[in-house]
């Protein structure tokens, strides 16, 4: 099995030392009988653990799972926070971060409400790459509940939210009562969030938006061996009188919903199909509202808010008229539905100063024939979270996804969508967020049966 | 004591743990960061570094791919990962290949060391718990009950 003489290896560089010592004659032999024996078994277990992790942190993600059931020294080494931020290290150094940031797409099946889908669309050189996952790991909805409308609202950390509105006169007479899951799609584990303060508004025009960030403040940022806490903030949608708008924010280090009143200097409101109309960009979470863009810190949770004048250009769209995003870490806004014959914009918001300036601009006469098929009727559906001047539009006609890169003026098919297509970024993590460690929330529940119960409605 | 070739390249002499002997020119015994700092404080100038803990095979491999990397400069990067693939290529099992990166690692060659390793983890990547067990001659030491709780807590990655 085994040929010539094993080597025996010293555990770091630091023992050069010993061997230029003169050499013991019978210790050497009886270190060589030990070594023989040692060579019956000879295999990864001669690797000292730097090597074996040397070669373990190489391995995809999938396969260094496997490798835990290999033996109990394997198991006890890729379990380790060492192993894991050595592990995202290396992965980090070959794959750039870009690469793992995409945008997701909550692809409803409308057939089976149970059936969830989300694609994550990343550039390859030339084309797509899509993973998808299923979100069938959520039990069926018991047959005797009304159906209730199941969204993909949020990604954080590679974990989805998903949001469970139920119908307003079903539970409670004249208010809105969602649910939220929380969902790791990679390793197909979910918990249910305690149900937060329900919604008390009249206005069926009026809806409520939610962001799904990063716990934040506690944790290095690159420590992958911790579960990553979140937060979930659900900005009320009614803030018609500009007097003040409640949110409510649940993180799971409190593990608890607290709800505060905001002081609003100017009405706002959110349209249902707009999704993605909060953005969290620099632990700030920003919206559109009228004539403004404003401003929340989530993480202050102050009653407060800034605003920040839109363009004059685009001032006086209707609710959900604009799309908002991030890009690179600056706000990028522009017409959700541009108007044939006039040039596309996208504006960029210097945080610095507050002022707008016009990113990129897409004339009509010059635009690639996909594009020009499609001008009639669009919308912009997302901004690519990394690069700079990808957009992602979605043709009404016959909801084709269409990746438009502004810069090179170049169009890509990306997918065929379904009307009710939402995008939000996703950023894939080299190590799989774990909500094991978060608080067992589904045990929580337990302890309300009635409220148990209702939150199991899937 | 140390030989001059007549291009005046400086060679030294390893002695591997069998007591074989390699005279190979100083640029690529440096390529190991071990020996560079051993000959940096004088240790080959009494006569051959012993390297007790490499075998002469293995020694014999080690140099070998010195010898290129030493010889090659960047323009020739496709043609050296060429090489290394066939290199390790010809180191042909796992068992050699894991000589050959203790050697790397007590040697201190990074490029070499990453080449192994990352040829180790080429030859795990796809395979079952099972046959990476009998790929490494590993004992299985999970009791029923503690291998179905790891597999159950690893359950997505099996799907």
């Amino acid at each position: 099995m085994h040929r010539g003489t094993p080597s025996f290896g010293y555990r770091s560089h630091n023992t050069i030392l010993p061997w230029f010592a003169p050499m013991d004659r019978s210790r050497e032999a009886a270190d060589r009988k030990k070594i023989l024996d040692r060579c019956l078994m000879m295999g990864a277990d001669d690797l000292d653990e730097d090597l074996l992790a040397e070669i373990l942190r190489r391995l995809p993600l999938k396969t260094v799972h496997h490798c835990k059931s290999v033996c109990k020294r394997w198991l006890s080494l890729i379990s380790t926070p060492y192993f894991i931020n050595q592990y995202v290290g290396f992965h980090r150094s070959v794959t750039p971060i870009s690469s793992r940031y995409s945008v997701a797409f909550d692809l409803r099946d409308i057939e089976n409400s149970s059936f969830y889908q989300l694609d994550i669309w990343k550039r390859a050189s030339s084309s797509f790459k899509s993973l998808d996952f299923f979100f069938d790991f959520y039990p069926k909805q018991p047959e005797h509940i009304p159906p209730s409308f199941f969204d993909l609202v949020g990604s954080c950390n590679g974990l989805v939210l998903c949001r469970q509105l139920f119908r307003a006169d079903f539970f409670h007479e004249g208010t809105k009562q969602h649910y939220y899951h929380v969902c790791n799609p990679i390793t197909r584990d979910h918990r249910i969030l305690p149900p937060p303060p329900p919604l008390s508004f009249s206005e069926v025009w009026a809806w409520d938006s939610v962001a799904f960030i990063d716990d934040g403040g506690t944790l290095a940022e690159d420590d992958f061996s911790i579960a990553r806490g979140f937060k979930v903030v659900q900005i009320d949608g009614r803030c018609c009188d500009g007097d003040t708008f409640n949110v409510s924010i649940f993180s799971t280090s409190s593990g608890e919903w607290r709800q505060l009143e905001v002081l609003c200097k100017d009405p706002f409101w959110f349209a249902y199909s707009y999704s993605g109309a909060v953005v969290c960009c620099n632990r700030m979470l920003y919206w559109v509202g009228g004539y403004f863009l404003i401003g929340y810190d989530p993480y202050n949770m102050s009653n407060e808010c800034s605003y920040i004048k839109l363009p004059s250009q685009l001032v006086g769209r209707s609710p959900g008229g604009l799309t908002i995003g991030a890009n690179q870490g600056r706000i990028v806004l522009c017409d959700r539905y541009p108007k044939e014959g006039v040039p596309l914009c996208i504006w960029e918001l210097k945080l610095e100063t507050g002022s707008w300036c016009l990113k990129h601009q897409l004339d009509f006469n010059s635009v690639p024939l996909l594009l020009a098929q499609d001008c009639a009727k669009y919308h912009i559906l997302a901004f690519h979270p990394f690069t700079d001047g990808d957009i992602l539009y979605i043709s009404e006609a016959d909801y084709r996804i269409v990746c438009l890169d502004l810069k090179n003026r170049s169009v890509q098919f990306v997918a065929f969508s379904l009307p009710c297509c939402r995008a939000f970024p996703f950023f894939l993590p080299w190590w799989q967020t774990r909500l094991s460690d978060l608080k067992k929330l589904d045990e929580a529940n337990s302890m309300n049966p009635g409220k148990y119960m209702r939150a199991f409605f899937f | 004591m140390s030989i001059t070739t007549e291009n005046n390249e400086k060679m030294i002499t390893l002695m591997s743990s069998d007591g074989e002997e390699f005279v190979v020119e100083e640029a690529v015994a440096a390529q190991s960061q071990t020996i560079k700092h051993l000959i940096e404080d004088g240790c080959s100038t009494e006569g051959s570094i012993p390297l007790p803990n490499v075998t002469g095979r293995v020694l014999s491999e080690v140099i070998q791919y010195c010898k290129k990397h030493s010889s090659s400069d960047d323009k020739e990067e496709k043609e050296l990962e060429a090489w290394d693939a066939e290199f390790v290529k010809a180191a042909d099992d796992h068992v050699a290949l894991t000589d050959l990166m203790m050697a790397a690692n007590f040697l201190d060659i990074k490029g070499l060391l990453d080449l192994v390793a990352q040829t180790l983890a080429n030859m795990i990547t796809g395979k079952s718990p099972e046959e990476v067990r009998r790929m490494w001659n590993i004992k299985n030491d999970f009791t029923p009950e503690e291998a179905e709780k790891v597999r159950k807590e690893n359950q997505w990655a099996f799907e």
